[in-house]
């Protein structure tokens, strides 16, 4: 850290952002010392409070504590001087997002109140140009026969065979994902590089790509599959299981579209497929799966901030309440065609715009934590590895100097050591 | 004097005493009425002991039932002497046989010595106690109110008018009485008028308000009861609580007036910070002192020496204090100071950024709102942290810090430091009163308080060595504003009671409602001046050739006078050398070679006395073998008791009393210690009389330490048995 030089408008953006109770911490390490997920290597949330309080922006969004934490708010009650821990954290999450994407002003719509309307008429813009385009309009709503020669039956690209409705839907949802999948590879590689230069770690140690996801990518997601550190928490343990069926249903839902998108696009199975189909049994659970585990989140939570355990912010509802959306007009959707009602290809749409919505607020919204979370938790069993076997490194040399060898052979190393564990300190 | 004595049965007195046998002991000690009855503390029983009292004209009663410490005010009747004798506490309550080895339960028939049951031990305990209580009635005067001669002054003089002074003053104003405000400056208010603001001194005690000085400086001009002499010093006090006599300097005039009580509110001064170099003072011009900084912003002018705006301030908190080398102690307002400090900043320019590096953010109180509210502010920036170095770097400073609450070493460019330095009370370097008094000007061995005027009475504040003088504000202890208000009515409080003490003719303090004071037989005055040296308050000046002068409205009644005069010539009507030592000798020895043995306990009725009475609350088993007599400091405990007792017969004395030294407990200050003192010539007493010297031994308990008292009384019995019986026994 050496020369700082705090900035107050930082302190007061921190402030506004939802971590108004930041300057109350007086640091005492209640907090960290209740904190069922905070481990003696990697304490939190004291340090990350004294940062905030500070106005330390750049050391506070590269830091994985921030990500490990799952605002269970274990700290928020104990805390002796109402700073609220966790829900500055969940504050400074929201900022470590700004700060980790690119196109900020979506950000921006995406966490304001007044950004909803926008990104409504976004997704409806391209959501309804799309379907005008490659089928004259919302059928049985309106028509608009913006092109009469793309108004076809099926188009052939190459050797796929696409009606309009599959074309209308890929137009806009598959640049959308690539769009997504870019946005999130930048912020993941800022968050990462940031990470590793915050926790100083030595040269020597620094593992490329390909090493880091094949060694901790897959404990890292065995654990969060489990749910085992959120299941850690204790003040806000109800969170727990509707937490899990939510990511559970995301899982077979992503499962199932992408099964869709290939029967649909590259074999021309083309939906809507019977009932009695495995996958669309499979796509069923999944959409009762989110609608309970986002009606038990959302019951809970208010039961919660009523009780004065967490507080919630405009953003935590604005994602709870988007999910609820995507969930309430896919299975609308669905009961109003079995039901032969005219308006189905409507809600439908509405459907469309809803998880285009939801999509496009990946890299963008508190749904961020999905992608940094992970990274936080792949980060996490890679530094104690490193810090592991930077202890073992000297605690060898140590036995070696006291043997009276020379270790001139480990020094190198053993200097990037040292001074690895400096900077930590 | 004709005696009564009545003995209660209730309390199982009745049940583990032979009541007649006690009964012919108060006879056979000169008692002319003797009767015993249940529940003497009764209705039925007092009225019992009133009609005996008419009936049989006594003058003196020894009620034997309960301790001292209880039912005082139920025996009370009127001008009638009254002992008391406590058989509950001091006998049966806290004297048990123990079961011997393989025995289940004992009772007083168990064998303690050859031929002796427990229970002929505890009847020897009791009657010694009754013929005790007896014996002291026999010697006993009635004490009368000290009235002096000259009338008595209601004034009272503050010395010092800043926040402290004037809140006294008019504290004794407004209780009717004249009030005389000595100030050396030419202007009321002290420090505190020279403040831009102050923390808010009602509630919510959360930010700044305008100092209330302003306010008190307007009161105090305008209340007719309160003299005010500006620009003026005391130069002398003479005489005695009630009765002194000031001269005060103003000018070149000189004028003596009459008062009877002082408050020194005489404030502080600020550490002298050109010993704080290597915090950068007097070194960079930057580097200022947190009076200078708050003399900047009450003349709105928070800049740099060159002119320029202060846009950053870091403020080194403890800045040669608690620390060896300068100020050991914390002054525990610096840390307010300094937070209202960056508020006066962040008011100036809200961009402006104020960092506090503290060892400890100490806000005494109810001023934890004050930080709670001054931690919101985003511009002001905390954290713990040694500083290290304080360097110039171009036109600003960078201060070095480590130990941080960062885990590291950090290095903050600011445009200024403060340098939160500490108080000095007024009272470190100048008496502040410049007593006449024979042990000299001033309040004696403050630098146990580092100067401040304070004192170690855990349960009484106010009170000083100089009775009738009593310190307020930051001269007594460092203080922030609201508590210097408090503190100063506190001792306006104080005065007022000592002056009305005097009017009645009882002591002060702690002794309150004793009316009793010692007197001296000077025809036997050998001049050794002991009694001048030692009084801890001063209350005695000297003529001449050494003779004492007492003042006996200096005087708290300790003692301290009565157990150093090696004549013996100093007495109170109700505590005299003779009573104890007639108390001594109406104690029954037992024949040699009786196996066991007979202690007297001097027992300080402060601490230690009460201390006993929880014991037999607990039902603690405190050793049979012991006489307790209370005495009213251990400082007064004469040689003479020892060597009265000795001669007796006794096999042992124990001295039990207050903690002396740093942090004492004596009520008397110095009661304990003198004692400790005197135990050499105790020791050469006892080679006088061939009797080893540990057979005397001086403890230290106090009032919580009741467990300890089983063990101090067990441990020093067995200690008597290895050097065994005392060869007096018998003679």
């Amino acid at each position: 850290m050496a020369r700082i030089e705090p900035d107050v408008k930082t302190v007061k953006e921190i402030q506004a952002a939802g971590g108004d109770t930041v300057k109350k911490c007086y640091q005492c390490a209640t907090c960290a010392s209740v904190c069922p997920l905070a481990t003696e290597e990697v304490p939190f949330p004291r340090k990350q409070m004294l940062l905030g309080q500070w106005g330390f922006k750049e050391k506070l969004l590269s830091d994985p504590a921030l990500w490990l934490c799952h605002q269970c708010g274990d700290c928020s009650v104990y805390c002796p001087r109402g700073a609220r821990p966790g829900d500055v954290l969940g504050a400074l999450r929201n900022m470590a997002v700004r700060e980790l994407s690119e196109f900020k002003f979506l950000w921006t719509f995406y966490n304001k109140p007044w950004g909803l309307p926008i990104i409504f008429l976004i997704a409806t813009f391209f959501v309804v140009l799309s379907m005008s385009f490659f089928m004259g309009g919302i059928p049985g709503f309106f028509h608009w026969d913006l092109i009469p020669s793309l108004n076809i039956e099926e188009a052939h690209i190459l050797f796929l065979k696409l009606s309009p409705n599959v074309l209308a839907i890929d137009a806009v949802f598959v640049p959308l994902a690539v769009f997504v999948v870019v946005m999130v590879g930048i912020g993941v590689n800022r968050m990462w590089n940031g990470m590793v230069e915050n926790a100083g770690i030595p040269a020597a140690y620094r593992l490329g790509f390909w090493a880091l996801v094949s060694t901790y990518l897959v404990p890292a997601i065995k654990e969060i599959l489990a749910h085992s550190r959120f299941q850690e928490c204790g003040a806000n343990q109800w969170r727990f299981n509707g937490h899990r069926m939510l990511l559970w249903s995301f899982i077979i839902l992503f499962f199932v579209t992408t099964t869709v998108f290939i029967a649909a696009d590259i074999f021309g199975f083309h939906t809507p497929w019977p009932l009695y189909n495995p996958i669309k049994i499979l796509a069923n659970i999944g959409a009762i799966l989110l609608l309970y585990g986002v009606i038990s989140l959302i019951s809970n939570r208010s039961r919660a901030a009523m009780e004065g355990k967490l507080t919630s912010s405009y953003q935590d509802w604005f994602l709870i309440y988007l999910i609820l959306a995507v969930g309430l007009t896919g299975i609308l959707t669905e009961v109003l065609r079995l039901a032969q009602v005219s308006l189905y290809p409507l809600m439908y749409t509405l459907h469309l715009i809803v998880v285009f919505m939801l999509f496009l607020s990946i890299p963008y919204s508190k749904f961020a934590h999905l992608v940094y979370r992970t990274t936080a938790y792949v980060f996490d069993l890679y530094s104690r590895d490193v810090r592991a076997k930077m202890a073992a490194l000297s605690a060898a040399q140590a036995t070696e100097v006291a043997e009276g060898a020379p270790a001139e052979e480990s020094s190198v190393e053993a200097e990037g050591a040292s001074t690895g564990e400096e900077a930590k300190a | 004097m004709k005696i009564g004595a009545f003995i209660c049965t209730s309390c199982n007195i009745g049940d583990r005493l032979e009541v007649g046998d006690l009964e012919a002991a108060a006879q056979d000690q000169g008692a002319q009425f003797v009767a015993s009855r249940e529940f003497l503390c009764s209705k039925e029983g007092c009225q019992f002991i009133s009609e005996a009292i008419q009936n049989e004209g006594l003058e003196a009663v020894a009620i034997c039932a309960c301790s001292p410490r209880v039912n005082y005010d139920v025996f009370n009747f009127g001008k009638v002497a009254v002992e008391r004798v406590n058989l509950r506490e001091g006998v049966v309550w806290s004297r048990f046989p123990v079961p011997g080895e393989g025995e289940e339960s004992v009772d007083d028939s168990k064998e303690v010595a050859e031929g002796v049951t427990f229970k002929d031990e505890l009847m020897s305990l009791a009657k010694d106690y009754i013929r005790m209580g007896v014996a002291k009635l026999q010697s006993y005067k009635h004490p009368e109110p000290y009235k002096p001669e000259e009338e008595i002054s209601k004034t009272v003089l503050v010395i010092g008018g800043g926040v402290a002074g004037m809140t006294a003053a008019l504290e004794v104003a407004k209780a009717g009485h004249p009030a005389i405000i000595v100030e050396k400056e030419k202007e009321l208010g002290g420090f505190a008028a020279r403040m831009k603001a102050q923390v808010k001194a009602e509630p919510p005690f959360d930010g700044l308000s305008e100092p209330v000085v302003g306010k008190l400086i307007s009161e105090v001009q305008g209340h007719e009861n309160i003299t005010v002499h500006t620009g003026a010093q005391v130069t002398s006090i003479k005489g005695a609580p009630g009765l002194f006599t000031v001269t005060i300097k103003k000018g070149g005039n000189e004028e003596e007036v009459k008062v009877g009580a002082i408050v020194v509110a005489a404030g502080w001064k600020p550490y002298d910070a050109s010993k704080l170099e290597d915090l950068g003072y007097g070194k960079f011009a930057n580097v200022v002192t947190n009076v200078e900084f708050e003399e900047m912003a009450a003349r709105g002018e928070i800049r740099k020496k060159d002119g320029s705006p202060v846009k950053s301030v870091l403020f080194v908190q403890c800045a040669g204090q608690r620390d060896e080398n300068h100020l050991p102690y914390c002054s525990s307002v610096c840390c307010m100071v300094s937070l209202k400090q960056a508020k006066y900043l962040r008011e100036t320019d809200p961009e402006a950024k104020a960092y506090i590096v503290y060892k400890d953010m100490r806000t005494v109180g109810i001023y934890e709102n004050f930080y709670k509210n001054m931690q919101n502010d985003p511009g002001i920036f905390l954290t713990k942290g040694e500083i290290k170095e304080i360097a110039e770097e171009g036109d600003r400073l960078v201060v070095k810090v480590d130990q941080t609450l960062f885990g590291e070493e950090v290095e903050i460019p600011v445009d200024m430091v403060v340098l939160a330095t500490g108080m000095v009370p007024a009272t470190a370097e100048d008496p502040i009163i410049p007593l006449e008094y024979r042990q000299g000007h001033g309040f004696p061995e403050l630098e146990l308080f580092y100067g401040f005027a304070d004192s170690n009475y855990i349960c009484f504040p106010y009170e000083t060595r100089r009775t009738g003088i009593y310190a307020a504000g930051a001269v007594h202890q460092p203080m922030t504003i609201f508590q210097a208000m408090e503190d100063a009515t506190g001792a306006a409080l104080k005065a007022l009671q000592c002056l009305k003490a005097i009017e009645m003719g009882h002591a002060v303090h702690p002794r309150t409602w004793d009316f009793a004071y010692p007197e001296w037989d000077l025809k036997m005055c050998t001049q050794c001046k002991r009694c001048t040296e030692e009084c801890p308050f001063g209350a005695l000046d000297e003529t001449e050739d050494g003779t004492p002068m007492p003042n006996p409205t200096r005087c708290r009644r300790c003692g301290t006078c009565f157990g150093a005069c090696p004549q013996r010539i100093i007495n109170f009507k109700d505590y005299s050398i003779d009573m104890v030592t007639q108390m001594i000798k109406a104690c029954e020895m037992p024949e040699p070679d009786y196996g066991l043995y007979r202690v007297l306990a001097l027992v300080c009725e402060n601490d230690a006395y009460p201390a006993l009475d929880m014991a037999a609350y607990r039902r603690l088993n405190l050793p049979v073998a012991f006489r307790v007599i209370p005495v009213r400091c251990l400082g007064a405990v004469n040689v003479s008791f020892v060597k009265d007792a000795m001669s007796k017969g006794f096999d042992g004395v124990l001295l039990l009393g207050c903690k002396f030294g740093e942090n004492y407990q004596c009520h008397f200050i110095k009661g304990s210690e003198l004692a400790n003192r005197r135990m050499e010539n105790v020791a050469e007493t006892l080679q006088q009389l061939a009797l080893e010297t540990e057979r005397v031994t001086l403890e230290i308990v106090a009032i919580d330490e009741v467990e300890r008292l089983p063990q101090i009384m067990g441990k020093f019995v067995e200690f008597l048995q290895e050097y065994g019986e005392s060869p007096f026994k018998g003679w």
